[in-house]
């Protein structure tokens, strides 16, 4: 606040150091603020006192106007001064309250300082404007006559040249004149017993709010009191005072009424009433709610249920309501029993692939199939938020394994020197998979994707005419792979069963019966997708 | 002296009587008459081995110096033709036409004659201990011999015969002192083993066979016989998708065991064998050859015929 003050007076006397502060003419002056309360006619303003001492070639004189709803009064009234003279002004700025707007708005004004001055500088000062009326050297000084002791202190005991300046300007100063205000909500907002004292303070950017209660004087906006049990009506004021210019205005804390109480439907782990009721009021005030029981259990596993039905009252002020939840302790088991699954169709589809291989369906194949470990289904009970429900929970859980194996003899046609060869191609798939799955409330499906492994073999052989012609012949598979996904949930059980099988090429020797010996490498197909099929 | 000439006069005799009859009765060999020949053929069939410097677009051209007998010709003098099972050797027709004789004898001795020296030792060796025995009795089976071709093939000649009893065979004979001997021969070409497997094959162009049976839908639990029409009997049909590389999904000869039609000329496929086919519209193609086809190819899908139907849940 002094600085403010400091920089006012300064602005005052602003041209009468011209001559000295050349440069702060150039300077925007920042606005400044002023503030008037209609509500007790207090202003505020800035004040202070400044001296000034010209020498043998400064003189000047000031002439200042305004322009809007302040004031000025600058003591002595005369604001000229000659050479070699020493004056003091005392100075003021204050709002007309009377000329000021409504509480809760604002008006601009603005000081406007016309100067005209005269002064001695260095030669070669700032192009500021300023009129050169005449030059000297400081060492002979400006009635050119060489004195005793010349000189100056910018240019030393050599001298050097000056000028006399005359300088002719206006400086403004800019103010905003705000007319505070302060407004106390008809209805405070309270949040479990908790108010949160605030007011609607004008214009906001700086000074204090001071609140007067039954519980003593607080200090600031958004203040928080704990408001006791069962309370009524509490008279509070606040003033927002800004540089000493104050507005107040009164307010009652009056607590709301509880209408309305609900709890979610269900919980599945112990619950702070607190933290899950849905509590409506008829205001936004809102009284302290307390809670019978304060917290919720779900049922203790071998007790009782697993569900458990719990009454709960919520009471503010003279205020009762009551609410139900339904504890669920998803924990217990209401049954266990084993989960069949026919898994039987992987060695039927494997028993296809094969004879994809062979290309000759119903080709005389030996399947061999075994399913090891085994799979249980578990039902319980599940809290569901959203929408609210207790559902049935299924779970599946357990470990199995399939393996699936076919051996399928079939002709290959493609050797010269017999009508066909038996080849034996030898499939085989192994399943397994360890499942823990459990529907969820969004999910209620069960799927899971079992590790797949499959594999292709493939012998020709022969020898024919007591071994002269010979056939050592075998499939190579470059690369074979499978997968299959199981829903087992919700019935009925579907699955997906594919499978990819790479190049299989057929290699090695031939022997004619007149010993002519082949080394053969042919392709049977580059690839085959199996599927995908339906389990 | 005289006795030689008694003998000479004789035989004069015999042979003045008896030529005639024999002209009649003994067929000649066939000719030996090698010319610029060449070979072309589709290489999509099952057996064939990847030949990139004989293959042209989708076929294989092998050209050379040698003989090609059509159906008519080739045939092997036998005994019943007159034949002694002796000749010169001078041709390599000549020379097989003495180990089928010999064959049909089991004079194994006469076959081992037939080879090098060095294979000779190999026969032997192969054949040692009752292998011989089941060895001749399996050639004695052969009672015609048909000569297919003979090639020019490396240093010496390939030959490619066919018996109705043992069907396709090829053999490697090389020329020693103005005489063609069997020899044994290791080849890691694909030339000579792709051209037995045209000669086994005779591969005809791709056709497509009719469907006999209305094929719009069914159930994917239901199994769907479907019958097609061959354009000649023993053929076989193909079933496969559309794309390149992949196996194709039947290939079933007809009348053979995997054929679920007896009547001759028509291939039965049971579709949906397992009853789990997805439930969606198919699209497959049919074709008919009288090759074994197990891979998708270009020259397939240019004349297979598609056909659609749809399987729907059940």
């Amino acid at each position: 606040m002094k600085l403010i003050r400091k920089k006012i007076q300064s602005l005052l006397l602003l041209a009468l150091f011209v001559g000295q502060f050349p440069t702060l003419l150039a300077q925007d002056l920042p606005r400044q603020y002023l503030y008037v309360s209609k509500q007790t006619g207090q202003t505020s303003n800035f004040h202070g006192q400044q001296g000034k001492t010209t020498d043998k070639y400064e003189e000047g004189n000031v002439t200042i106007n305004v322009v809007g709803p302040i004031t000025h009064a600058v003591t002595p009234n005369d604001m000229s001064i000659g050479h070699n003279q020493t004056k003091t002004w005392q100075g003021q700025i204050s709002p007309l309250i009377a000329q000021c707007p409504a509480p809760g708005s604002s008006v601009s004004a603005k000081l406007n300082a016309a100067y005209d001055v005269v002064f001695s500088r260095p030669q070669g000062g700032a192009a500021d404007g300023a009129v050169i009326l005449s030059t000297y050297n400081c060492s002979t000084e400006a009635d050119g006559v060489n004195h005793e002791h010349s000189g100056c202190q910018f240019h030393g005991s050599l001298g050097g040249m000056h000028e006399i300046v005359r300088k002719i300007g206006t400086v403004v100063q800019d103010f905003e004149i705000f007319s505070i205000n302060c407004i106390v909500p008809v209805a405070f907002n309270c949040a479990d017993g908790t108010a949160t004292l605030h007011a609607d303070i004008y214009p906001g950017n700086e000074g204090t709010v001071i609140w007067q209660t039954p519980f003593g004087q607080l200090t600031g906006n958004d203040i928080q009191i704990n408001l006791p049990p069962n309370f009524n009506n509490i008279n509070v004021t606040a003033t927002y005072t800004v540089r000493g210019v104050s507005y107040s205005a009164n307010g009652v804390i009056r607590p709301d009424n509880l209408t309305g109480f609900a709890l979610p439907c269900c919980a599945n782990q112990p619950k702070n009433v607190r933290d899950i009721a849905m509590l409506t009021f008829d205001g936004p005030c809102h009284p302290p709610v307390v809670f019978a029981p304060a917290i919720v259990s779900p049922p203790t596993t071998g007790i009782v249920g697993p569900t458990n039905i719990i009454n709960v009252t919520a009471s503010a002020n003279t205020v009762n309501l009551g609410s139900t939840i339904t504890t669920v302790n998803e924990n217990i088991e209401l049954s266990v029993t084993p989960f069949a699954v026919d898994f039987s169709k992987i060695g039927n589809l494997l028993k296809d692939a094969a004879e994809v291989v062979s290309h000759t369906p119903g080709s005389p194949c030996s399947p061999s199939f075994s399913v090891t470990g085994g799979l249980t289904l578990t039902t319980s009970k599940k809290c569901c938020l959203g929408p609210c429900l207790i559902k049935d929970a299924q779970k599946i859980a357990g470990s199995v394994g399939v393996s699936a194996g076919v051996s399928c003899r079939f002709p290959i046609y493609g050797i010269p020197y017999v009508a066909s060869l038996d080849a034996l191609l030898e499939a085989s798939i192994g399943v397994t998979g360890t499942l823990s799955h459990q529907t969820t409330c969004d999910a209620p499906k069960v799927c899971a994707e079992l590790g797949a492994t499959i594999s292709f073999g493939l012998g020709i052989g022969a020898s024919i005419a007591g071994g002269m012609i010979t056939a050592d012949l075998k499939g190579v598979v470059e690369g074979a792979s499978a997968s299959v996904n199981y829903c087992f949930i919700p019935a009925p059980i579907t699955g997906e069963w594919k499978a990819n099988l790479g190049k299989i090429k057929v290699v090695g020797t031939v022997t004619t019966l007149e010993v002519f010996n082949y080394t053969v490498e042919y392709t049977l197909f580059d690839g085959y997708e199996f599927g995908p099929f339906p389990l | 002296m005289l006795n030689h000439r008694i003998v000479s006069t004789l035989t004069k005799y015999i042979i003045a009587v008896l030529l005639p009859l024999a002209v009649v009765a003994q067929a000649k060999v066939p000719p030996y008459e090698f010319k610029p020949v060449e070979i072309k053929f589709s290489a999509g069939f099952t057996g064939l081995m990847n030949d990139p410097t004989h293959k042209s677009g989708s076929e294989l051209v092998y050209k050379y110096n040698g003989q090609i007998f059509d159906k008519t010709d080739g045939q092997i003098p036998t005994k019943e033709d007159g034949f002694d099972g002796t000749s010169k050797r001078s041709t390599p027709w000549e020379t097989l036409g003495e180990l089928i004789h010999a064959y049909r004898e089991k004079n194994f001795d006469k076959i081992l004659s037939l080879y090098t020296v060095t294979t000779q030792d190999q026969l032997i060796t192969l054949l040692a201990g009752e292998k011989k025995e089941k060895f001749l009795n399996h050639v004695s089976k052969i009672t015609k011999a048909k000569i297919l071709a003979g090639f020019e093939y490396k240093e010496g000649i390939l030959v490619i015969y066919e018996s109705k009893e043992l069907g396709i065979s090829s053999c490697y004979m090389i020329k020693k002192k103005k005489k063609y001997v069997l020899s044994s021969f290791n080849d890691d070409g694909p030339e000579a083993w792709n051209l037995s497997l045209y000669f086994k094959f005779k591969p005809e162009p791709i056709t497509v066979p009719l469907i006999q049976t209305t094929v719009d839908s069914f159930g994917s639990t239901e199994t769907k016989r479907i019958d097609f029409k061959l354009n000649k009997a023993n053929n076989f049909v193909t079933v496969c998708g559309d794309k390149l590389g992949q196996a194709v999904l039947y290939n079933i000869k007809d009348n053979s065991e995997y054929d679920l039609n007896p009547e001759p000329g028509i291939v039965g496929i049971d579709f949906n064998k397992s009853k789990s086919a997805m439930p969606k519209e198919y699209t497959l193609y049919i074709a008919e050859t009288n090759y074994p086809l197990t891979m998708v190819s270009e020259p397939i899908l240019k004349v297979a015929k598609g056909f659609t139907f749809k399987v729907y849940k059940k």
